[in-house]
């Protein structure tokens, strides 16, 4: 319903933040409140992530049973991974000028007041 | 403190420029900030609608850092009431303007052709509106959302053509379901050429330097609270589950206030719509409650059975102002009624005041058919509503003209004051419940609104306050929740931050407020406010009622001028009081 309390349990719990800017969850509008739907824009955990190739240092590693672990000290901050994302999934973070990842811990889940997101193994 | 950074637009020589305010720490944010905005750059030798004239948008100084602070404030000279005029409105603009890096917002000039003002980090591009300019506020928000970035993080208010053609009660829409609803803000955005405003942010400085540890503790017991509490009703039903009560107490305006109860309030209650019409319900950015309930029009949209499903969002207001008020008893009509308000951007509440004063008037004989374009409107014709409302925007005769200023200057040549349900010229809420809603909204409250100081809720506690009781009571929580709103807590959640909670919240993001200070800054903010309605012709002494008030009961008995005279005396005393204490 977009109250976003997804988001700032994201940047809370795992980014350790008060900006819900940090989140790696994102929630929408499907074209417009009117449309009458929301989605969220979020890291799928591919097998084979997508955004790997696109990072030029080896930043990305794959991440066991999908998804993506960011080696921060490698990164130098191209947001070249942020264009290979499909989904469009991988945010910026202007203050540390890193990209933020979902890391699949689930603290969104438990903070969705109304259950409209759910979490499992693959 | 914070120094809050204001955003200054002016539009007639298109420059803009970030301004730190070190001397407006005190102000805090939300409406604290905004009053003190507003206050230094209106110009009361100029019209309302004069180009000169500022539009203050400011963020809660809480917004969005804790659950339910999702308000933004809107300031400016009201053209409806030709004087202060205030408005609060949710979505995710508070939010979206804390992304930019914006505490306030302050709009003067006029733009040479139709715009719309795109805000991006505190960097303002002023774009072309030509081609969204006479649409429906819906359609051009679609035009909007295809040429603006950040979905999702962005914040997009638009107008209707009511705000284009400067109509005094035309509103100003957040987000599709919030709106800066009361007093004629969309006015102003079309006296400004203005037909949309975009607001979005990288988030760069929205984090702070806090006790981390603690603000997650607190953050997450008040999540809990929230979302587990008594605030759980506003979920369930939302405000619409007022209904009822308000109509088994003889409460709910019926008919312009010819009757307090409506025969079939059953058919259109909360618990009706939610059970036949209701799809789904929304949030405000930051609240984890929702209480914003969407229902499903069915509209058929052209011959063979063409038919379309529009999601319209209804609440009791709503339904008090374009049901019980004007007479429909049928909640597909109602949505349409909302719908219709929508789309070309009308205060819903003083729309429906506004026809259901036509109808009387209409009986009465004050109005023929030739001035309301119709042949006969009466009580429950939607299609004759809609009509008027198509009428209001594009007629040029002589009542549609003198419409479109407010039904105040609509009775100064028809007549009928004594049945326009008008209080300082604004339309009353839906809570005939007695003398704390009357003396709350026309007297002590600021913006005359019910929530100025919630009357309605002290006259159903079902207590018999003498005068001077119920005029504290009145001004005490005028005062609070003139702190409260700069804070940008929803008023809903008003019962769950208590006095203890203000304090600790407000001193985690840096804002050091004692407790007992909170009367001190509520009562400068209010005083401040009550100047300026004095300088713009509020005159306690010669206040006048319509007697449609005291002809029919409020709750169970009719109210006594003499009971509401002994309180407007008290009130006078306790002002001048106010002002002295405060060197006002």
């Amino acid at each position: 319903m977009g109250c976003m309390s997804c988001m700032f349990a994201c940047a809370r719990r795992v980014r350790k933040s008060i900006s819900v800017a940090k989140s790696a969850i994102r929630i929408k509008t499907k074209g417009g409140y009117s449309s009458g739907n929301m989605v969220a824009d979020h890291c799928l955990g591919c097998e084979e992530p997508p955004c790997i190739p696109f990072c030029p240092t080896g930043a990305l590693v794959k991440r066991k049973n999908g998804g993506i672990i960011l080696k921060a000290d490698l990164c130098n901050g191209c947001k070249k991974c942020i264009e290979g994302c499909p989904v469009k999934a991988i945010f910026w973070d202007e203050e540390k000028k890193l990209p933020i990842f979902c890391i699949h811990c689930g603290n969104c889940v438990s903070f969705c007041p109304h259950n409209c997101l759910e979490i499992g193994e693959l | 403190m914070k120094i809050p950074k204001i955003l200054y637009i002016n539009l007639s020589d298109k420059t803009y420029f970030l301004k730190e305010r070190e001397d407006l720490k005190e102000s805090l944010g939300g409406t604290g900030l905004a009053t003190d905005l507003f206050i230094e750059n209106v110009d009361l030798n100029y019209p309302p609608l004069d180009s000169r004239q500022p539009i203050v948008l400011s963020s809660g100084y809480l917004t969005p850092y804790f659950p339910v602070a999702t308000k933004s404030i809107a300031l400016f000279y009201s053209p409806l009431t030709n004087s202060l005029g205030e408005s609060h409105g949710g979505g995710r603009l508070g939010l979206a303007m804390k992304l930019a890096g914006i505490d306030a917002i302050v709009i003067t000039g006029k733009s040479e052709k139709p715009c719309y003002i795109s805000i991006y980090d505190s960097n303002v591009n002023i774009k072309p509106a030509d081609p969204i300019w006479g649409l429906k506020a819906t359609e051009s928000a679609t035009y909007i959302r295809d040429k603006e970035g950040m979905a999702g993080m962005r914040s997009i208010l638009r107008i209707g053509t009511a705000g284009e053609k400067k109509v005094g009660f035309s509103m100003v829409i957040v987000d599709t379901y919030r709106h800066f609803g009361r007093l004629g803000l969309g006015a102003l955005f079309g006296s400004k050429n203005i037909k949309a405003l975009v607001v979005s942010g990288t988030g760069i400085g929205l984090d702070r330097d806090v006790d981390f540890e603690e603000y997650k503790k607190v953050f997450e017991e008040l999540h809990k609270k929230v979302i587990s509490g008594s605030m759980r009703k506003y979920h369930e039903y939302g405000t619409a589950l007022n209904i009822l009560p308000l109509n088994e107490m003889n409460a709910l305006p019926t008919r312009n206030l010819k009757s307090g109860c409506f025969e079939k309030a059953e058919d259109i209650s909360g618990e009706a719509f939610a059970e036949n019409n209701m799809t789904r319900k929304f949030a405000c950015a930051g609240c984890p409650l929702g209480c914003i309930h969407i229902a499903m029009r069915r509209n058929k949209f052209a011959n063979e059975e063409e038919w379309e499903r529009n999601e319209v969002s209804y609440d009791y207001e709503l339904i008090y102002a374009l049901g019980s008020l004007i007479g429909i008893d049928d909640r597909q009509k109602i949505l349409k009624m909302i719908e219709c308000t929508e789309e070309l951007g009308l205060d819903a509440i003083y729309t429906g005041v506004f026809l259901s004063w036509i109808t009387e008037a209409f009986e009465k004989g004050l109005l023929t058919s030739t001035d309301i374009e119709l042949d006969k409107i009466q009580f429950g014709d939607t299609e004759g509503y809609m009509k008027i409302l198509q009428n209001l925007i594009y007629s040029n005769n002589k009542f549609y003209s003198i419409a479109r200023s407010g039904l105040s200057e609509l009775v100064k040549i028809y007549g009928g004051y004594d049945f326009a349900l008008l209080v300082n010229n604004n339309a009353v809420a839906g809570y005939h419940t007695g003398y704390a809603n009357l003396i709350g909204q026309s007297i002590v409250g600021i913006r005359n609104a019910h929530t100025d100081n919630a009357g309605y809720s002290l006259d159903q506690e079902g207590k018999e306050f003498d005068p001077k009781t119920m005029i504290d009571l009145l001004i005490k929580e005028e005062i609070f929740r003139a702190f409260f709103n700069c804070t940008g807590i929803c008023l809903f959640a008003r019962k769950v931050y208590d006095m203890g909670l203000l304090v600790k919240v407000s001193e985690i993001l840096g804002y050091k407020i004692k407790e007992d200070h909170i009367n001190h800054i509520g009562s400068k903010i209010y005083l401040k406010k009550f100047i300026f309605k004095e300088k713009t012709g509020f005159d306690i002494n010669n206040y006048k009622f319509p007697e449609r008030f005291f002809e029919t009961p409020a709750g169970k008995k009719r109210l006594s001028k003499d009971f509401v005279q002994e309180a407007v005396n008290e009130f006078k005393i306790r002002i001048e009081r106010l002002k002295r204490e405060y060197n006002f």
